[in-house]
């Protein structure tokens, strides 16, 4: 509309023409969402260089990173999907022909048990008696699918695992007091060599990732959840990968920033920030789904106590101060009628999850069930909210929202206040 | 004059209609930085229109705020040639928001006087309900690919102020009797009583679920006035939660409905959360976002709800939502309809003296909540303090106390006139920690003039007092400034928390910055206090700032590497301060980690773009 003339007329008209049908669709769209105008947020991309870390990097360099990073042109988002169980093979199937979908990685994960490692001088650094282990979460990677989720600080870690190595998480390092060179003794008498420490979210909070080859060979073979990067619109990504599974099969879909990790099971800690917390016992597994603890842990870690409403438990000592409070503060308020003593099915118990595949916070003694009889796991919750508010200012989730709702299960996520 | 009104008073005057207190609006203007952007924007708008106000004219003002909302206000006025072309322009494309407005059939209409006293009117209504009896028809859309509807009749049946039959069959054609759903509430008194249908989620070597669909009943016995634990739904008579700190609606104009005259407004899902979750306590129904705008239509002359058409908001945030949930909506989409067949209001008493008898046979829970009547020489009833006032046509209801196993002593009097309520609750066995009464965690303290210190919880729907003898909360369906003249006409003198209660002021921000090393404040927020409330708990630090009216805003901040695990499975990411963070509409929460800093700013009250704008704001303590 720069030109004068016939031009400028076509120009104004061209003007009149286009704000008219901009009008027609800023008003059909500013009406239809009249009342919560100022509620549209900024969706988010992952503009960040660590795709996989959930929320800010902890280290600084990560930090400096993040907040040049920012305002750069996005890349590619990226989405975590999982389902209850074992990932869906056609969420996978799903994911790879979808025409936005730019890269994936699936993730194997499972339980492996350490008995022994050493430093890169050989000396050991931790010894189990013969017939035990220490319970490690691992992770199985192809190692150059995943790397295109990390950073760019654990990216040539991640891409050069290879078959017989693995990559500590930052968490775990602290844990096994290990570092590059260090070797892990498995159970079935393989051992892997750390090749790097790589940040907690580069291997979705997990303790340890291997390879696919060699996670095959410790038994870590399950599909958890898959990672996918994609260039598109995110809703419609999900509808179509829910619509490539089961009518009545759950699955969830999360974002950076959503959740602390994009991993599956994302409504509880990974089972490193529990070690980190409440320490790290060595267990002998049995036929069923309990298990022998190291009784040393036991006695250092468990306490049994007198709590309001549910009477004696036997929990970690980390706890029982925010589990009397909460039910202290249950009474209080009164609504001890909310809690069947009856349906209080125990605090600390050695075992793993029902599912077998991994070790129950319950082992820890760090979660309670409670009115469990009427909340089985899967049923809707019957709880009062109020009763599930009161846990959550003391730092325990509960069961009600998970894919599989186990809304009998309030467990330890967060000091309280947190 | 709080914000949400200085907004609609700022949108009259710019149409040149009367304004009643323009003194009042130059004043909050004076003060508030974000209103005085509002208007800027609105007045440039108008003055690159170069228009008079016209007949019917849709209201621009939340258009105007959505733009402002996203940074993307009018663009300044052009000069010169430029300028006819801009003028052209922006006509048609006000004449094409016109359009696309009426094209949408939402907020179409003007935004009428009727309308505006809606809140007012609701309010006021309450007190002259005495029966309601009603049948509904729920549609409501299956998400996903699936799609189609689900239908369901409902029969509502009350009698002031507590009893109440809710009975909701499932009609969905296509489905056998035994694959449909019903649920039934029933209330009366101190007796209440509920069956629901029960989801199951099978899972693979874990839970089987049976084929025939699962109930749960529950049944309270004991049940205190107007308790919180056994509710009853009234806000399916009279949805006065709902526009209990509502600012005035846009109009929608009026119907005839069931033969009874209707007004009609158009609000947000969230604004008549408390409506559709009366539905809830007999039918489970698919959960509606906070943002989908609710045409609600309601009795003209009783205020009571009687047809409301939920739709799916066009938001970005919302259409993600929708695919967690397990569909994606089209925007405008109807996704929840509910309007009454036949309704009759303040009718003879409904027949039979059983109208609202409990169903035989044992629920599968029984609770009893510890309620008993008792003359008023009790000795935990005479703690109960009685307001020198109570607010007018109130009369003397239920009262009694109420004991549980190792709780304390609570005495309970309560008042009622037809559906409106108040109640006094008191004890002299208050183990402290935090303030008696439930008030939530978004509390802050308000001056009772005489009755010394209060704390109101954030929904402004109860107020706090704490005194060396007794803790007190006075609680009802009245407006919060009776609630305050009900509590500072107690004979007592409220008196501020002790320091190691939950809700205790107990450090300045200085040493708050000591403990979380590059603290964040909402020193710049507008419209809320300068001074806060800043509480230390070990490595907690939360500080708590009252805004205009009924506002608002807690910011909780700890020195942690990653939030917490998501608890309630509706949060959505949203990118704030530049990072990724996440936003719970049920909490009222948007969580980001910063700077080695988790960072939680929550308020019941301010919805997700406000919060945002006040995030990007925060400033080094």
């Amino acid at each position: 509309v720069t030109g004068g003339g016939p031009g400028r007329r076509a120009g104004t008209i061209a003007a009149v023409v286009v704000a008219a049908i901009a009008g027609v669709a800023a008003g059909a769209a500013t009406m239809a969402g009249i009342q919560d105008a100022r509620s549209a947020p900024t969706p988010v991309r992952p503009a960040t260089p660590d795709p996989t870390a959930a929320t800010t990097p902890a280290d600084e360099s990560q930090r400096a990173a993040t907040a040049t990073t920012t305002a750069a042109v996005p890349e590619p988002a990226v989405l975590l999907a999982w389902t209850p169980a074992g990932l869906d093979p056609g969420l996978v199937a799903a994911a790879a022909a979808d025409p936005v979908v730019t890269a994936t990685s699936v993730v194997r994960g499972g339980v492996v048990d350490l008995v022994g490692s050493r430093d890169t001088a050989g000396a050991v650094v931790d010894a189990v008696q013969p017939g035990w282990g220490i319970p490690l979460d691992v992770v199985a990677i192809d190692p150059p699918h995943h790397a295109a989720f990390v950073s760019t600080a654990d990216r040539a870690a991640v891409a050069g695992l290879g078959p017989g190595q693995a990559l500590l998480g930052a968490t775990s390092a602290e844990l096994r007091r290990l570092g590059p060179g260090g070797v892990v003794d498995l159970a079935g008498g393989g051992s892997v060599v750390v090749t790097a420490v790589v940040s907690d979210p580069a291997i979705g909070g997990a303790e340890v990732a291997v390879d696919t080859a060699t996670g095959a060979r410790l038994g870590v073979g399950t599909d958890r959840y898959l990672l996918a990067s994609y260039d598109g619109d995110r809703p419609a990504l999900e509808g179509r990968l829910r619509a490539a599974l089961a009518a009545d099969t759950a699955v969830r879909f999360r974002g950076p920033g959503e959740t602390p990790y994009l991993r599956h099971g994302d409504a509880v800690l990974p089972q490193v920030q529990i070690k980190s917390r409440f320490g790290e016992f060595a267990y002998r597994r049995g036929p069923g789904d309990e298990f022998e603890q190291d009784p040393a842990w036991q006695a250092a870690n468990l306490v049994t106590v007198d709590l309001p409403i549910i009477g004696t438990a036997r929990c970690h000592r980390g706890v029982v101060d925010a589990l009397a409070g909460a039910l202290d503060e249950v009474v209080a308020a009164n609504l001890a009628g909310l809690v069947d003593p009856a349906g209080f099915a125990g605090c600390w118990n050695a075992r793993t999850t029902r599912a077998g595949t991994s070790i129950s916070r319950h082992a820890w003694g760090v979660a309670v069930d409670l009115n469990f009889g009427q909340n089985p796991t899967g049923l809707a919750s019957v709880q009062d909210p109020r009763l599930v508010a009161i846990f959550a200012r003391w730092g325990f989730t509960e069961g009600s929202a998970w894919l599989v709702p186990d809304a009998g299960h309030f467990e330890f996520v967060s000091p309280p206040g947190g | 004059v709080r914000c949400d009104d200085a907004l609609v008073a700022v949108s009259v005057r710019a149409d040149s209609e009367d304004l009643d207190d323009a003194a009042a609006l130059d004043a909050h203007l004076a003060s508030c930085a974000e209103c005085r952007r509002f208007e800027r924007a609105i007045l440039d708008l108008r003055s690159q229109l170069r228009v008079e106000a016209v007949d019917r004219a849709p209201d621009l003002a939340p258009a105007v705020t959505a733009r402002l909302a996203r940074g993307d206000g009018p663009a300044p006025p052009r000069s010169g040639g430029g300028r006819r072309v801009a003028v052209a322009a922006a006509v048609a494309a006000v004449a094409g928001m016109v359009a696309g407005a009426t094209f949408v059939g939402v907020g179409g209409r003007p935004r009428s006087p009727a309308a505006a006293d809606i809140p007012e009117q609701v309010l006021a209504a309450q007190h002259d309900i005495t029966s309601l009896d009603s049948r509904l028809t729920i549609t409501e859309a299956v998400p996903g690919d699936r799609g189609g509807t689900r239908t369901f009749d409902a029969h509502l049946t009350y009698r002031a102020p507590e009893s109440m039959v809710l009975a909701v069959q499932e009609t969905t054609t296509g489905r056998s009797g035994a694959e449909r759903a019903a649920g039934e509430l029933v209330v009366d008194g101190d007796r209440w009583w509920q069956e629901t249908a029960r989801q199951c989620s099978p899972a693979a070597g874990r839970v089987q679920c049976p084929d025939e669909p699962l109930t749960w009943s529950r049944s309270v016995t004991g049940r205190e006035p107007f308790s919180d634990s056994a509710p009853v739904p009234l806000e399916l008579v009279s949805p006065v939660d709902s526009f209990m700190l509502a600012a005035a609606p846009p109009g929608a104009g009026e119907r005839t409905i069931a033969g009874r005259r209707a007004v009609g407004v158009t609000v947000t899902a969230a604004q008549v959360a408390p409506v559709l979750d009366g539905l809830q306590a007999a039918v489970e129904l698919g959960p509606v976002h906070p943002a989908d705008p609710v045409e609600l239509w309601l009795d003209a002359q009783h205020l009571v709800p009687v047809a409301f058409d939920v739709r799916a908001a066009d938001d970005p945030a919302r259409a993600r939502w929708a695919a967690a949930v397990g569909g994606v909506d089209r925007p405008g989409a109807v996704v929840l309809r509910v309007e009454a067949d036949e309704i009759r209001i303040n009718g003879p008493e409904p027949a039979g003296s059983d109208a609202f008898a409990l169903p035989a046979g044992p629920a599968a829970a029984t609770t009893d909540a510890g309620f008993h009547p008792t003359p008023d020489g009790d000795r935990a009833l005479s703690v109960v303090p009685v307001p020198g006032t109570v607010p007018g046509g109130l009369r003397a209801y239920r009262s009694g106390t109420v004991t549980t196993p190792g709780g304390p002593a609570v005495g309970v009097r309560s008042w009622n006139d037809g559906r409106a309520w108040l109640t006094v609750r008191a004890t002299a066995e208050w183990a402290g920690g935090r303030l008696f009464g439930d008030l939530g965690p978004d509390v802050r303290p308000i001056d009772l003039g005489g009755g010394g210190t209060g704390y109101a919880a954030g929904d402004g729907r109860r107020i706090g007092l704490h005194t060396d003898a007794v803790d007190v909360v006075v609680a009802g369906s009245v407006p919060l400034d009776e609630l305050r003249t009900v509590a500072a006409g107690l004979g007592l003198r409220g008196r501020p928390v002790p320091a190691g209660w939950a809700e205790a002021a107990t450090a300045g921000l200085d040493d708050a910055a000591v403990v979380v090393p590059g603290l964040l404040t909402a020193r710049g927020a507008e419209g809320f206090a300068v001074d806060p409330a800043v509480r230390v708990d070990g490595d907690t630090v939360t500080e708590v700032r009252a805004g205009p009216g009924d506002r608002t805003l807690a910011l909780t901040q700890r020195t942690a590497p990653a939030l917490p695990p998501p608890s309630s499975g509706d949060e959505t990411g949203v990118e704030v301060r530049g990072v990724a963070g996440r936003y719970s509409a049920e909490r009222g929460e948007l969580e980001w980690v910063e700077g080695g800093i988790a960072v939680s700013l929550r308020s019941p009250t301010i919805g997700l773009g406000e919060l945002v704008a006040i995030a990007d704001d925060l400033e080094p303590a």
